[in-house]
């Protein structure tokens, strides 16, 4: 099989038990790797009720055709669990050097279930599969254990859990060798849960071969040429994704001793492989406050920490928090949305320090990076907190969950009235299992742009001219449907092992996934075809939860939207996309009904229908 | 036995390398007609607890053909005779 290794590796952590299964070349052919051989695969792994805590749970690891290649960017891992925060089965997907370890070790994906009676880690290569002793990294923050693992077994990739998910805590978040992020939704509570400490890919010796390797040069060789007079990318190199996507670095001074200076200063711009864009970076601290400090992360990322309502106006301060949170294993999108609600619910009188053990909450840096401790320890109120959005206000009382801003028990990472209710921001309604956020669209969904430009990228991402004239008008176009197709090309992508970040997925389009996809695999399909396994596949992880009862009312939009936001000198309600209207509850609903129908599914029950699953042949997982 | 140098000497900016492994893919595919890292000429290995991230080294095997040279992205490695080796 060209572009795979053809294995499956089971591991069974109940039993100590392990087994190799080829992959299946129609499920490949049908779900193409990654997210969408993940979904089928966890069709048959995770049983309907079993608890994300409990034994039954799986944790599938995919990789994609792509993976293990030179196509620019090709570093995308998918992970699928049954994760706590939502109790759906989602996919998160994470870049790094672990799908072109895990590949090169014989296998395709990795399907972990049971639980050991002490902890353990898993090490993956060629030369054999083992289930290790993992006491003495029990206690360990993420870097360590990566750093410890990579001195025992030298070039390998580690999944690793921090305390966090050792502590089996919701809003946990692990990474790939410290950098790619993974896990949204509570994975690392799941592997915690299970006494899995991590998962070890080795650099193995396996050959990944593929159908031409000549076109596939080829084919890469025109990208890359287009990547090398990529104008921003000596940007992006320097200073990062938010260096190259908006002026924040010169929002905070320029020249010797500003933020961005230090900044520069201090980072290591780092690459998946594969990647020309190397988003990731290492920042070392080596004078002034919280030094010497030492974190990984995409700076797009450090903004966030930085923003106007925050406090932490520090440069080393705020990285220092970054390093806090990744440590120990905390999402820092689901975190700060708790926090948020736990201070607004403070102020409201409704939380006390009765109830918080005497503390007061605030966003003030000693206060979070205490909050962020006893939430991966469960430590007082930190338990509660370690719940989540939903799961925190339940047991804070009715009053309190009113106030929780949750779709699906998870935190959203875009608020509309921020931007406004554009794809992005809609995908976080209708995902199945909520597993991840950025499925929507890439950034320019996100900004205000003429029609033209949008018709233009749904042209380059293969969407039919049937669609295009049913998506957009001259002036406006229908987000539901744009929202659609933009699934279908993540799940695609995904699917591939392939990584979507605006910045590399600029480059690609459907004639070089078709051309990559035939070079590699050796199966020559067209547009509609590979299209459509995309959107098998997203059918596929939606049937994983309408099975476990997800309906049409778990899509809906948190009340606290329809609520005007408090900026700086006004409120500002949820509007469309270009900022014409004020979008109310029955907008959404109906976004529901047009969506739903785009997709095929039922406007009762929000379920794929007969005729849907008959056309995507997964008839065989109907419900 | 050492390979047969096809090219000049090449030069290594491990300060400037982002792991990004296209050095590696590229050497093994033209070696091997497929992707293993394990064959490569070329290696990149991650250290722990030091200043710079990664580590570059030439195999014995290596024959400076220098396709690891022509891909590499972030101007890590060189091979122009006059540069010096940076630390």
């Amino acid at each position: 099989m060209n572009g795979y290794m053809g294995h499956i590796l089971y591991v069974d952590l109940t039993e100590s038990r392990l087994r190799t299964e080829d992959l299946d070349p129609d499920i490949a052919r049908q779900f193409i790797g990654g997210w969408g051989v993940n979904a089928r695969l966890a069709w048959d792994a995770i049983p309907v009720d079993a608890d994300p805590l409990s034994a039954e749970n799986a944790v599938i690891i995919g990789t994609g055709p792509f993976s293990g290649t030179i196509v620019p960017g090709s570093a995308e891992l998918s992970i699928t669990t049954k994760l706590p925060l939502s109790g759906g089965i989602g996919t998160g997907c994470g870049g790094g050097h672990f799908p072109l370890m895990l590949k090169s070790s014989g296998y395709d994906h990795v399907v972990i279930t049971g639980q050991s009676a002490h902890p353990v880690y898993l090490k993956i290569d060629n030369d054999g599969v083992a289930i290790l002793p993992a006491d003495d990294l029990w206690g360990k923050d993420t870097y360590e254990t990566v750093d410890l693992l990579r001195e025992r077994h030298g070039l390998c990739s580690v999944i690793p859990i921090g305390p966090a998910g050792e502590n089996r805590v919701a809003v946990s978040m692990t990474f790939i060798d410290k950098g790619g992020t993974l896990g949204f939704g509570g994975l690392p509570a799941v592997m915690g849960a299970k006494n899995l400490k991590a998962v070890v890919a080795c650099q193995g010796n396996q050959p990944l071969q593929v159908a031409d390797h000549r076109r596939l040069i080829r084919a890469v060789d025109r990208m890359i040429e287009k990547v090398r007079e990529y104008r921003l990318r000596p940007k992006l190199i320097e200073g990062g994704t938010f260096a190259m996507t908006s002026d924040w670095l010169k929002a905070m001074g320029s020249g010797s001793g500003s933020w961005e200076s230090i900044h520069i200063d201090t980072r290591q711009a780092l690459a998946c492989p594969s990647c020309p864009m190397a988003d990731k970076e290492v920042k070392r601290l080596r004078e002034g406050a919280c030094s010497p400090c030492t974190v990984y992360m995409t700076d797009f990322m450090s903004q966030d920490e930085s923003s106007a309502d925050s406090p932490l106006d520090n440069h080393n301060r705020a990285v220092n928090r970054v390093a806090v949170f990744n440590r120990q294993g905390i999402c820092r999108i689901n975190f700060n949305n708790v926090l948020n609600l736990m201070r607004s619910l403070f102020e409201k009188g409704i939380l006390t320090t009765e109830q918080t053990g005497g503390i007061e909450i605030d966003r003030d840096y000693e206060t979070v990076l205490k909050l962020i401790d006893m939430t991966a320890k469960r430590e007082g109120f930190g338990d509660i907190m370690a719940d989540g959005p939903l799961g925190a206000a339940r047991r804070l009382g009715p009053e309190a969950e009113k106030h929780a801003i949750h779709i699906k028990g998870c935190s959203p990472f875009i608020d509309p009235r921020s931007d406004s209710m554009n794809s992005m921001a809609f995908a976080q309604m209708v995902h199945p299992g909520r597993s991840n956020y950025a499925c929507g669209g890439v950034g320019i969904y996100m900004q205000e742009r003429p029609v033209s430009q949008f018709v233009h990228h749904a042209q380059r991402t293969g969407m039919s001219d049937e669609t295009i004239q049913q998506t957009f008008t001259d002036e406006l176009f229908n987000t539901p449907h744009l929202t659609k197709h933009a699934e279908d090309w993540y799940s695609l992508f995904n699917s591939l092992g392939q990584c979507h970040r605006l910045y590399i997925h600029r480059f690609h389009s459907m004639d070089s996934c078709l051309d990559f996809y035939g070079a590699i695999t050796g199966e020559e399909i067209d547009a509609a075809e590979l299209l459509e396994r995309g959107e098998r596949a997203w059918n596929m992880q939606k049937q994983l939860n309408v099975r476990l009862g997800f309906g049409r009312e778990d899509d809906a939009a948190p009340e606290e939207w329809f609520k005007p936001m408090k900026a700086a000198d006004a409120l500002v309600p949820m509007m469309d996309y270009y900022k014409q209207r004020v979008v109310n509850r029955a907008d959404t609903e109906r976004m529901l009904d047009e969506y739903y129908d785009a997709r095929g599914w039922d406007r009762d029950t929000g379920a794929p229908l007969p005729g849907k699953l008959r056309a995507l042949a997964l008839e065989n997982y109907a419900v | 036995m050492a390979e047969k140098k096809k090219g000049p000497p090449i030069w290594i900016h491990a300060e400037r390398c982002t792991g990004c492994l296209i050095c590696v893919l590229r050497c093994s595919l033209k070696f091997e007609k497929a992707f293993n890292p394990d064959a490569a000429r070329i290696a990149v290995r991650r250290l722990v607890g030091a200043d710079t991230e990664y580590a570059v080294s030439l195999e014995d095997d290596c024959d400076n053909c220098g396709i690891c040279v022509r891909n590499c992205l972030y101007e890590a490695l060189f091979q122009e005779e006059k540069v010096r080796r940076r630390a």
